[in-house]
C-alpha cells in the first residue's frame, strides 16, 4: 500500500496529465456533438419546410380548380351582404318595410349583440369569422300564409343570409267571431349571418 | 515504452555484455570485464540511458534450484506461503523467486515450484549499483535457463524431454526440461572447456545426461531431445557425433539462421556475441521468473506507471480527437446538407409564386373561397318552418274535423332523445332532428271520446305516412285511456262543453 503511495506520488505529473486529458477530451467530444446535434435540427426544421413548400406547390393545380369553381359564387355572396360587416340597420328596416306590407299588427322585435355563430348546421369556415345577430320577433297575423311571405321576403334581403331557429304559430281561438281581427299570434326566432374573412390574405399577385 | 531505449544485460562471473533495443531493434552496446576500467566504460556508455529500463540476465555457477510441492492454495494465502518457503528455502538470499511448475497428478494435486536463487549475488551487485547509480531503473533480473524455457516456447518441441545447450560469455549452458518446465540447469566454467571445442560440448552432454539418469530426473532409458544452439555455424558434425555414440539422445543443432529467426534479430548480429541470441529474447514482455526484490524494481515500477498514465491521456486525447473529428465532419455534412435544402425551398418557393401569379386575383386563398361558398349554401339549405308547416296542413287535409290551436317550429329538439349537437364554426357536427310541437283538438266534439281518439290516431296515421316525418309522440291526449292510471271525470253543463284537445310532438328527418 505504502510503496503504491509511493508510485502514485512520483506519477502525480502523468496522473495530472491524464486528468485533464480527459477533461479536454469530454469537452471537445461535447462541443463536436453539440454543434452536430445543431446541425441535425436546423436540417430537420428545413426538411419540414421542404415538405411543406412541396406539398404547397403540389396544391396548387388543386387551388387552380377551386378558384375557377368558386370565385364567382364567392362574390356573389359578397354582393349579396354575407361577407361583410353587422348589418343590422339594413335588417330592421326589412322588419319594417315586410310587416307594413303584410299588415302585420302588433310587431315587436329585436336585435341581440352579433355573436359567433352557435347553429345546428355544420359548416367549416377555417380561420374567418361566422357571426349571427338573434332576432326575437313577436307579432299578430290574419293568415299563416303573412308568416311564410315575411320569411320569404327576410330570405331575399341582400344583407346576409337569413335563417330561422324556431317558429310558433298560435291561434287565440276556433271561433272567427271578427274577420278584421288578427287571431293568429307568432313569437319567432330569426338569424341573420355574416361572415368576416379577416386575417386571410387572400391571393394578390 | 516503444520509443525509449531499454538496455539488456548478461552478466557473468567475469564480464557483462550490454545491448539495447529501441523502437524493436537490438544493438549491441558493449562487452565489459569486471574490472575498474571496464566499469568506467560500462557507467561512460550509462549516461545516454538515464531512466531506460533495464532487464539483467544472471549466469552464474552459484544459481540454486530446488524443486517442490506445495498445497493448492490461491490469492493471499499463497502469496504469503510462497513468500515464507522462499526465505526457507534459500536463506533470505536478496535474489529469489518461485518459479510455478505446474499441478501434481496425484489425488491433491499440488503445486509445483521451482525456487530459484543467487547464493552468491556479488557478480551482479557491483553491476546493479552502478546502474541504480546512474538512474537506470531495474526492470527485471533473471537467470539464463528462464531465457531458455522462452527460447523453448518458440521451438514448440514435439518431444517431451529437451536439453537446449547454449554457449555465453559465462560457459557453456545445460538446460534440461521435461514437458516444458526447468527441472535442472548447470554451467560449466570455461576452465573445464577448451574454448567451446565440439569435443568438449558433446562430453558435457553426456556428462548431464548421466547426471539427470543417476538422479532419475528423466526416465531411464527415456530420449531426451538435445538443442545445441550454433550462432557460428561450427557444430554441424557435433550432433551426428552425438547421436552415434548415445541412442537415447537425438541431437539436433540449431544454425545462425533458424537462431535468429528464433530470436528475432539480424543473423549478422549474432556473429558480434555469443549472449546475444539470449540478449533478443530478454526484455520482451516479462520473463517466467524475476529475481529481484520490489525494492530494487521500484524505479521500474514508477516508470512504467507514469508511461502507462501518459499512454492513457494521449489515448484519451487522441480517441475524442478521432470521434469530435467524425462529429465535425458529420456537422459540415448536414450544414451541406442545409444549404442544400434552403436552395431547394427558394426553387418551390419560386415555383409557388410563379403558379399564383398565373391564377386570377382573388379576396382570399382558394380553400377559404370553397369554405365560404360551402358554408353559405349550407345555411341556405337550412330547414325552413313553412315547408314542415305545409307537411302539418297535407296532413289536416285528411283529417278535417281537426283545428290547429298552436304549431311550435324548432330547428333543433334539445328535448329529442338524441341528443342535438351544437355546431361551432369550423369544425363538422351530426345532423340533428328539427322538432314541431303540434297542439290541436277535435272539434266538432260531441263528447264521444272513443270516436275523437280514432279521428286522431288517423291524424297521426296520416302524419306517419309522410317520408320528412321520422316519428310522431303523443304527448297529451283528451282522456287518460291508461289503465295503470285513474280516469276522473265531471260531467258538466251545456255551457261549458268538454273538449278534445290533444298535443303532439313530430320529429323531422335531418335534411340531407
Amino acid at each position: 500500500m505504502k510503496n503504491r503511495l509511493e508510485n502514485l506520488k512520483a506519477a502525480r505529473m502523468a496522473l495530472f496529465t491524464l486528468v485533464i486529458a480527459s477533461v479536454l477530451g469530454f469537452l471537445l467530444l461535447r462541443f463536436a456533438l453539440q454543434a452536430q446535434e445543431g446541425a441535425q435540427q436546423r436540417l430537420g426544421h428545413l426538411q419540414i419546410a421542404l415538405n411543406e413548400a412541396r406539398h404547397k406547390l403540389s396544391q396548387t393545380g388543386n387551388e387552380k380548380d377551386l378558384v375557377q369553381q368558386y370565385l364567382e359564387a364567392y362574390h356573389t355572396l359578397q354582393q349579396r351582404g354575407f361577407i361583410g360587416p353587422d348589418q343590422r340597420l339594413a335588417w330592421r328596416d326589412a322588419l319594417v318595410d315586410g310587416g307594413r306590407h303584410l299588415a302585420i299588427r302588433e310587431m315587436k322585435f329585436s336585435i341581440d349583440p352579433q355573436q359567433p355563430y352557435s347553429g345546428v348546421v355544420p359548416v367549416d369556415v377555417g380561420k374567418m369569422a361566422l357571426h349571427e345577430a338573434n332576432i326575437n320577433f313577436s307579432a299578430r297575423l290574419f293568415d299563416a300564409n303573412d308568416l311564410a311571405q315575411l320569411i320569404d321576403m327576410l330570405a331575399g334581403q341582400p344583407n346576409g343570409i337569413f335563417g330561422v331557429r324556431d317558429c310558433e304559430l298560435k291561434r287565440d281561438s276556433l271561433q272567427f267571431d271578427n274577420p278584421r281581427e288578427a287571431q293568429l299570434q307568432t313569437q319567432c326566432h330569426f338569424v341573420w349571418y355574416t361572415l368576416n374573412p379577416a386575417g386571410d390574405s387572400g391571393n394578390v399577385p | 515504452m516503444i520509443f525509449t531505449s531499454q538496455l539488456l544485460v548478461y552478466v557473468c562471473a567475469w564480464s557483462i555484455t550490454v545491448a539495447s533495443r529501441r523502437a524493436g531493434k537490438l544493438r549491441l552496446v558493449g562487452q565489459f570485464n569486471a574490472d575498474d576500467s571496464g566499469r568506467r566504460a560500462f557507467a561512460a556508455k550509462l549516461q545516454m540511458y538515464k531512466g531506460s529500463p533495464v532487464s539483467v540476465m544472471v549466469d552464474s555457477v552459484d544459481e540454486d534450484y530446488r524443486l517442490e510441492t506445495l498445497p493448492h492454495v490461491i490469492g493471499s494465502a499463497r502469496r504469503e506461503m510462497l513468500e515464507r518457503r522462499l526465505r526457507q528455502v534459500t536463506r533470505n538470499a536478496l535474489f529469489s523467486a518461485a518459479w510455478p511448475q505446474g499441478r501434481e497428478n496425484s489425488e491433491r494435486r499440488d503445486d509445483r515450484y521451482l525456487f530459484i536463487s543467487l547464493n552468491n549475488h556479488d557478480a551482479a551487485r557491483a553491476w546493479l549499483d552502478l546502474l541504480h547509480l546512474h538512474g537506470v531503473h531495474l526492470a527485471e533480473l533473471t537467470v539464463v535457463p528462464a531465457v531458455s524455457h522462452i527460447l523453448l516456447q518458440r521451438l514448440k518441441p514435439a518431444e517431451p524431454l529437451v536439453m537446449i545447450v547454449s554457449e555465453h560469455s559465462g560457459g557453456l549452458r545445460l538446460s534440461y526440461f521435461e514437458r516444458g518446465n526447468l527441472r535442472f540447469s548447470r554451467l560449466t566454467a570455461p576452465e573445464s572447456m577448451a574454448d567451446g571445442h565440439a569435443l568438449d560440448i558433446a562430453s558435457e552432454i553426456n556428462k548431464t545426461d548421466l547426471y539427470l539418469n543417476s538422479q532419475r530426473l528423466m526416465p531411464r532409458d527415456a530420449q531426451l531431445a538435445v538443442y545445441v544452439l550454433d550462432p557460428d555455424n561450427h557444430y554441424a558434425a557435433l550432433c551426428r557425433e552425438i547421436n552415434t555414440d548415445n541412442k537415447n539422445l537425438v541431437c539436433q543443432v540449431i544454425g545462425s539462421a533458424a537462431l535468429a529467426k528464433l530470436a528475432g534479430v539480424d543473423e549478422t548480429l549474432l556473429q558480434h556475441s555469443a549472449d546475444i541470441s539470449y540478449l533478443a529474447m530478454l526484455g520482451r514482455g516479462h520473463t517466467a521468473v524475476n529475481l529481484a526484490p520490489p525494492a530494487y524494481t521500484r524505479g521500474y515500477a514508477q516508470l512504467l506507471l507514469r508511461h502507462n498514465l501518459y499512454t492513457g491521456a494521449f489515448a484519451v486525447l487522441l480517441a475524442a480527437l478521432l470521434v469530435s473529428g467524425y462529429l465535425f465532419l458529420r456537422q459540415h455534412d448536414l450544414e451541406q446538407q442545409r444549404l442544400a435544402t434552403q436552395d431547394r425551398i427558394r426553387q418551390q418557393a419560386g415555383l409557388y409564386r410563379a403558379v399564383q401569379q398565373a391564377l386570377p386575383r382573388t379576396p382570399t386563398s382558394p380553400h377559404n373561397l370553397q369554405r365560404v361558398v360551402e358554408t353559405a349554401r349550407a345555411l341556405y339549405a337550412a330547414p325552413q318552418p313553412i315547408s314542415d308547416f305545409n307537411r302539418i296542413s297535407r296532413a289536416l287535409e285528411v283529417a278535417p274535423d281537426i283545428a290547429v290551436l298552436r304549431l311550435h317550429w324548432i330547428d333543433h329538439d334539445s328535448a329529442d332523445t338524441a341528443t342535438p349537437t351544437l355546431s361551432i364554426p369550423g369544425k363538422n357536427t351530426v345532423p340533428v332532428s328539427r322538432a314541431i310541437y303540434f297542439e290541436g283538438e277535435v272539434s266538432p266534439f260531441q263528447g264521444d271520446y272513443k270516436s275523437a281518439l280514432g279521428r286522431i290516431d288517423h291524424f297521426i296515421s296520416a302524419l306517419r305516412s309522410d317520408p320528412a316525418v321520422m316519428e310522431v309522440q303523443t304527448l297529451a291526449l283528451p282522456i287518460n285511456t291508461d289503465p295503470a292510471t285513474t280516469l276522473n271525470e265531471t260531467q258538466l253543463n251545456s255551457a261549458n262543453a268538454p273538449n278534445a284537445r290533444f298535443k303532439l310532438k313530430i320529429l323531422m328527418k335531418a335534411a340531407r
